[in-house]
């Protein structure tokens, strides 16, 4: 009795192994970032999705789809595509893709995971679906906030001079005024007493 | 009988329709964009999208391009096609190459000859479907010399002239 379970504990075991190393699948894990140290209304947002096959063989009809994560009417679509496709990636290969966005609105903004769904093998029709990483919570600071610490000011500062120059230029004006008015008189005693 | 040549017709103009799939003398037209802002980003990434127009209007079913030294094969969009699209990062501003960067495009014929070479130099004498450049300016960290040093030298330039003038006075 005791040698029959353990027999067929064993096969049990055995078999679980052979499973496992007969199914050879590849995993496809996809990262969802920012490259952006700030994200500014009405300024560039780059969005990077890597993907990486890390399997040992290659994934087909790879589509990744992320136009829930940023709205229309919130976001802005300058380059890229929300929605690509790949018909293949070979095992081992790391893909990137870049999508830049422009945020409409300020405030705190929520980007959920990205989708992805792709074919383990080219005659299996069997979909796979896996989710990217996501972001979180952002806040995009208004086009105001960043200016104040970023822009070049330059403008401000030629306001600042045009509003300081009466307060310099006028005193000045007076100084030039009396100097001139005084070397004129000095250069006339000089060639009145050559003169003389 | 009839059916048996039907389906060998049917097979054969399949094929016939399978080699005309290529796409021939094919022109590129690409729309680029790269990180400008060094300072809004902390890495730099470059997005190509490329339009391919064939003369017989068939369009490559998949694009793999050459970037620096890896073969990947180009997105595609579901809602458009025709444009495809190539990400590159690059983990620090200075990684992606200033000015003109050639990527050499690769169809599916063209790629699995590609793969067949065992040396670089076979790799290199494949004929690749076409070569476009995309131009990054470089990422901009602002300008040179910030604008409240300029206006410190010159007010500074202006008290320095006055004090002059002041102390001929009083001496």
């Amino acid at each position: 009795m005791f040698y029959k379970i353990t027999l067929l504990i064993f096969s049990l075991i055995i078999s679980g192994i052979f499973c496992q190393t007969d199914d050879e699948e590849s995993f496809l894990f996809v990262t969802k970032q920012t490259v952006n140290r700030f994200i500014v209304q009405d300024k560039e947002l780059t969005i990077k999705y890597s993907l990486y096959n890390s399997g040992p063989t290659t994934v087909f009809n790879v589509n990744l789809n992320d136009i829930h994560s940023f709205p229309q009417d919130q976001f802005e679509l300058l380059v890229g595509t929300l929605n690509p496709k790949w018909e293949r990636i070979n095992a081992d290969t790391n893909l990137t893709h870049v999508v830049v966005l422009k945020p409409k609105q300020s405030g705190i903004s929520n980007s959920t995971h990205a989708v992805v769904t792709y074919q383990k093998s080219e005659k299996n029709a069997e979909i796979q679906k896996t989710y990217s990483s996501e972001i979180g919570d952002v806040y995009i600071m208004t086009s105001r906030e960043y200016d104040r610490r970023f822009s070049s000011h330059i403008i401000d500062w030629i306001l600042f001079t045009a509003m300081a120059s009466p307060c310099i230029v006028f005193p000045f004006f007076l100084w030039f005024k009396s100097k001139s008015k005084y070397e004129l008189l000095v250069t006339k005693e000089k060639s009145a007493k050559k003169a003389q | 009988m009839l059916c048996l040549s039907s389906i060998i017709f049917t097979f054969l103009a399949l094929l016939a329709f399978a080699k005309g799939e290529n796409c021939e003398s094919p022109q590129f037209k690409i729309t680029s964009y790269s990180t400008k802002d060094a300072r809004l980003t902390a890495e730099s990434a470059a997005q190509v999208e490329i339009t391919v127009k064939c003369k017989n209007g068939k369009q490559p079913s998949t694009l793999y391009a050459d970037i620096n030294g890896q073969v990947v094969p180009c997105a595609q969009s579901a809602g458009s096609p025709g444009k495809y699209y190539l990400g590159v990062s690059a983990a620090t501003h200075k990684q992606l190459a200033k000015g003109r960067t050639s990527v050499k495009l690769y169809d599916d014929d063209t790629y699995s000859a590609l793969r067949k070479t065992r040396t670089d130099d076979a790799a290199k004498a494949v004929k690749p479907f076409g070569e476009v450049d995309f131009y990054h300016p470089g990422a901009s960290f602002g300008p040179w010399l910030p604008s409240e040093f300029i206006a410190v030298i010159g007010f500074g330039l202006v008290w320095w002239a006055a004090y002059r003038e002041r102390s001929k006075i009083l001496a």
